[in-house]
């Protein structure tokens, strides 16, 4: 019985020794010599990794100094007496969404308030000869456009993120199936089911499968991340919206 | 054109370039692929994970032990037996918890002790006290005689344990009880049932530690087998529980008729 036990440790050694052989020191190797088709999957996966961690990066960037300039811009804007300085700051933090409501709003003001063939000064709070505003709806409309236009911007991209995320495991399982099914039909040609000669071909396929994951994970996080930031700015630009329209009641309505 | 327009197409176009980040990325992309290579058994290795250890868990026999190389028997016994069906089933007991323990006092020899006869016991109340449960109407023996076919032990001693096989002489015994356990202790070591019917009346003496002595026959059956399977029985009992304190005598003279039966 012992001498039974000891033969088949014998056998367990000789496979371990053939399996290692066979990975022949990395994935690199096993990529290498895998199958056009998972070459090509492959391919495309490590092209949406390049891209979504590009706008990754991309949109965290942009984010920071957005956040820097809006923080900015909020501080300039409720110390200023007159929107015409607020106007003149908004050329240096052109990157915050809320300069661009802020502009929109403040070109509809001078067009409602222009003395036809001149410029008016837009003034904050009071003034001795008050203007008067005609169309507070289009301000208000004016505000809306220019919000509209900074989510699209502030959203620009991340679709990309949410491509990632949903379709490169369904890219890497593809991969994979294919890369099983060449493994299978190398069994069958060989005519030799040993662990030896199948595991190398399922541990390329599998390769696949883990480059999907690889990409989609982060993605998929990221993508919540920066989602949830762009939320928190629509609201900054509502809240903004409301801020100038009452402004601007308080100041240009009779 | 709307000015309104004018701005908010100025900020369309500003747009973002993210071209740098995608070198970056590419590059970050390359760098891995690269540590990959530099290393090519890094990440995924399994250098250094014991390959004996596998092994070694696996078998094709042998009895369990380190003795035996760690081996592990194919049909080997179940480490863990099921317990029989009626063991698990038995209900349990639940150990009630332990008591507390008494807090320790330390005493104040100045106090003023207080005399037993000073305290004053008061009775409980009668509604206080437990009620036995009840099942229903109790249950009183009734006054009719039946023949039953048992005969008395003697001078009215009742019952005794003997059934119908034993015929006890004592005279006027004070403990009816003892003379109960007695006759049971002595019929666990008799076999009444024989090829023969006949009956032996034994005579033995219980000293006052319980020590049987003096076992004498006194009739016999005409049965050999019949007359010393009640000397053995008596022999084979030995001791029995020291004698009732009410008893005032130093030992006690038994005269034990046995009967068999077929």
């Amino acid at each position: 019985m012992r001498t039974l036990g000891y033969y088949a440790i014998a056998l367990q050694l000789q496979a371990v020794g053939a399996s290692e052989a066979a990975a022949g020191g990395g994935i690199l190797e096993w990529v290498a010599r895998s199958s056009p088709l998972n070459k090509i999957v492959l391919l495309i996966l490590v092209l949406f990794s390049v891209a979504s961690w590009g706008i990754v990066l991309h949109k965290s960037w942009e984010f920071r100094r957005l956040e820097r300039q809006t923080f900015s811009f909020l501080d300039v804007f409720r110390r200023s007496k007159k929107f015409s300085e607020v106007q003149a700051v908004c050329r240096s933090l052109t990157h915050s969404p809320l300069v661009g409501v802020f502009q929109a709003g403040y070109a509809e003001l001078n067009s409602q308030l222009r003395p036809v063939g001149g410029e008016a000064t837009v003034a904050l709070p009071s003034s001795s000869a008050q203007p008067n505003l005609r169309s507070f709806d289009a301000l208000d409309r004016a505000l809306l456009r220019a919000s509209s236009v900074e989510q699209n911007k502030l959203e620009h991209r991340l679709h990309l993120l949410a491509t990632t995320a949903s379709i490169t495991p369904f890219i890497g399982l593809f991969g994979t199936v294919m890369g099983i099914v060449t493994s299978f039909q190398e069994i069958s040609a060989t005519g030799s089911t040993n662990l030896a000669v199948v595991a190398p071909g399922i541990g390329e396929a599998l390769i696949a499968t883990a480059a999907g994951l690889g990409a989609a994970i982060p993605a998929v996080y990221f993508y919540n991340h920066l989602t949830n930031k762009v939320k928190l700015y629509l609201s900054a630009m509502d809240d903004f919206s409301l801020e100038f329209l009452n402004i601007a009641d308080r100041n240009f309505t009779s | 054109m709307d000015s309104t327009t004018d701005i908010l197409r100025a900020r369309v176009a500003m747009g973002d370039r993210p071209g740098g980040t995608y070198a970056i990325s590419l590059a970050g992309h390359v760098g891995f692929v690269l540590f990959a290579i530099a290393f090519p058994s890094g990440l995924l290795s399994t250098e250094g994970a014991d390959v004996m250890d596998n092994v070694m868990s696996i078998s094709l026999g042998g009895p369990v032990g380190a003795s035996q190389g760690g081996q592990t028997a194919l049909a080997a016994r179940p480490v863990q037996e099921v317990l029989p069906l009626e063991e698990a089933d038995r209900p349990q007991w639940i150990q009630p918890p332990a008591p507390a323990q008494p807090e320790e006092v330390v005493r104040t020899p100045d106090a003023p002790r207080r005399l037993e006869s000073e305290r004053v016991t008061e009775p409980a109340p009668e509604e206080s006290r437990g009620r036995t449960p009840t099942r229903g109407p109790e249950l009183r023996e009734g006054t009719a005689l039946a023949d039953t076919g048992a005969r008395g032990l003697g001078v009215g001693l009742s019952g005794g344990g003997l059934g119908s096989g034993g015929y006890l002489e004592v005279g006027d015994f004070c403990c009816p009880e003892y003379l109960g356990i007695m006759t049971q202790l002595i019929r666990q070591r008799w076999v009444n049932q024989q090829e023969f019917t006949g009956s032996v009346m034994m005579k033995f003496t219980i000293e006052r530690d319980g020590q049987i002595v003096n076992i004498a026959r006194e009739t016999t059956s005409g049965y050999l087998a019949l007359d010393q399977s009640a000397e053995r029985a008596l022999r084979l009992t030995r001791v029995l529980p020291p004698l009732p304190t009410r008893f005032p005598e130093d030992d006690l003279t038994v005269h034990l008729n046995f009967e068999y039966q077929r």
